[in-house]
């Protein structure tokens, strides 16, 4: 825009000046005043103006202090209430215009921080779930050795005999897919959640510290449990679900197919409800001992 | 007060009507605006004033600006009075008539007879 005459000598040393005066001017007001005096000189001045006439226009223009002054006159008759004729956004535009720049800085850095704590928000809301590593099994020997894997429509089950008032329970490998490590803290109990215990209302949970074996999809005997237990990011946990099967089943079958956890994701603790690929059944007949 | 600050306020003050009155017959950009206002002779102090003037007078309402691009030339900035601003300019041409009548009357009434003119003074 301006071209032609802010390449004068004599214009750049005004436009300096009169930066320099509407200092304490709102922002707004003095941008557009320095849009005007430029816009001003570009039609007033010919590319090719001698010094003469450079010094003509800039003095009839009058002294940078000034104007300066004047737009500082009419910033303060604007904040007059005495402006009735004004509509209500030439109200608003007015006070924006007064709001000062370092509010602006400090609005912006409150957008940037909100920012942030969305983001932070966002990573640890959004990451997946916990999935069924593919390995697995019951826990105890009399269980595993008495076991019945049956296959119907695509969906395995393995069943073992009820022992009422005994321990029982199944292992099952537990990877974490995400790019966060996950906490598990212990079953998720709730009326949306599928807990099909064939035992005590309580299912014990615990998790394997890190082990090679179990981390090359294998599973090992051997490992030793904790709770809470800490899955990093594209690892994997055996996981053991145990209960006291004390229910009374006359004749019947009670099968689990899901996992239900609460999980520790970041600041946030949800409930993971894992599928596992196979069901775990314990069946009664007619001989078991109802307590 | 001196009579030359009485006169500068004095135009201060009927600066934006001027404006407004321009304004009424055809949109100006700056430019245009200013060595129309300096034509009329004795209007304006320095040609700088006219451009807070004339932002006071868009945030109040009276007049609006938009950017327009005529072929061969730079964009500039038009300014165009709107309906509020033709109101405020009536109001004051009717104001304007009665107060001018008025002030050349009380000084003509008052001006003593030859010889004492520029020592005159209300009674």
């Amino acid at each position: 825009m301006s071209r032609t005459s802010s390449g004068h000598e004599l214009v750049r040393d005004y436009i300096r000046q009169l930066d320099a005066a509407l200092r304490g001017v709102p922002a707004a007001a003095a941008r557009e005043l320095m849009e005007q005096i430029t816009a001003h000189l570009d039609d007033a001045l010919p590319a090719d103006a001698d010094d003469a006439q450079v010094a003509a226009v800039l003095s009839r223009l009058g002294p940078p202090a000034e104007l300066a002054a004047d737009a500082r006159r009419a910033d303060a008759r604007r904040a007059d209430a005495g402006l009735p004729g004004a509509p209500a956004v030439a109200r608003l535009r007015y006070r924006l215009a007064r709001v000062r720049r370092r509010t602006w800085s400090v609005a912006g850095m409150i957008v940037v921080l909100t920012g942030i704590a969305a983001g932070y928000l966002s990573y640890f809301l959004t990451p997946g779930s916990l999935e069924f590593g593919g390995a697995s099994g019951w826990w105890y020997p009399q269980d595993y050795s008495s076991a019945v894997t049956t296959t119907a429509d695509g969906r395995s089950e393995t069943t073992v005999p009820l022992r009422s008032g005994d321990r029982q329970g199944y292992f099952v490998t537990i990877d974490n897919p995400t790019g966060v490590t996950q906490t598990i803290l212990g079953a998720a109990y709730g009326p949306d959640v599928p807990w099909d215990s064939p035992g005590s209302a309580v299912v014990q949970i615990a998790v394997s510290l890190p082990d090679r074996n179990i981390g090359r999809g294998g599973t090992s005997r051997s490992a030793r449990f904790t709770l809470p237990g800490v899955i990093p990011p594209g690892q994997t946990r055996m996981v053991r679900v145990l209960w006291t099967s004390d229910i009374c089943l006359a004749v019947g079958t009670v099968s689990i197919d899901t996992l239900a956890l609460r999980v520790r994701v970041g600041w946030f603790t949800r409930t993971e409800i894992i599928p596992l690929g196979q069901a775990w059944a314990v069946t009664a007949n007619r001989h078991a001992r109802c307590t | 007060m001196t009579a030359d600050g009485g006169l500068s306020e004095l135009r201060r003050g009927v600066l934006g009507p001027c404006v407004l009155a321009l304004l009424e017959v055809k949109s100006r950009f700056g430019l245009e605006l200013v060595r129309d206002l300096a034509s009329a002779g004795g209007l304006l102090t320095s040609d700088g004033t006219v451009y807070p003037l004339l932002s006071r007078l868009r945030d109040a309402g009276l007049v609006t600006s938009e950017w327009r691009e005529n072929p061969g030339e730079r964009a500039r900035r038009y300014y165009s009075i709107t309906e509020a601003g033709k109101r405020d300019l009536a109001a004051f041409r009717t104001e304007w008539d009665q107060f001018s009548a008025t002030v050349a009357g009380v000084l003509n009434h008052t001006r003593l007879p030859s010889g004492a003119g520029e020592k005159g003074r209300l009674p």
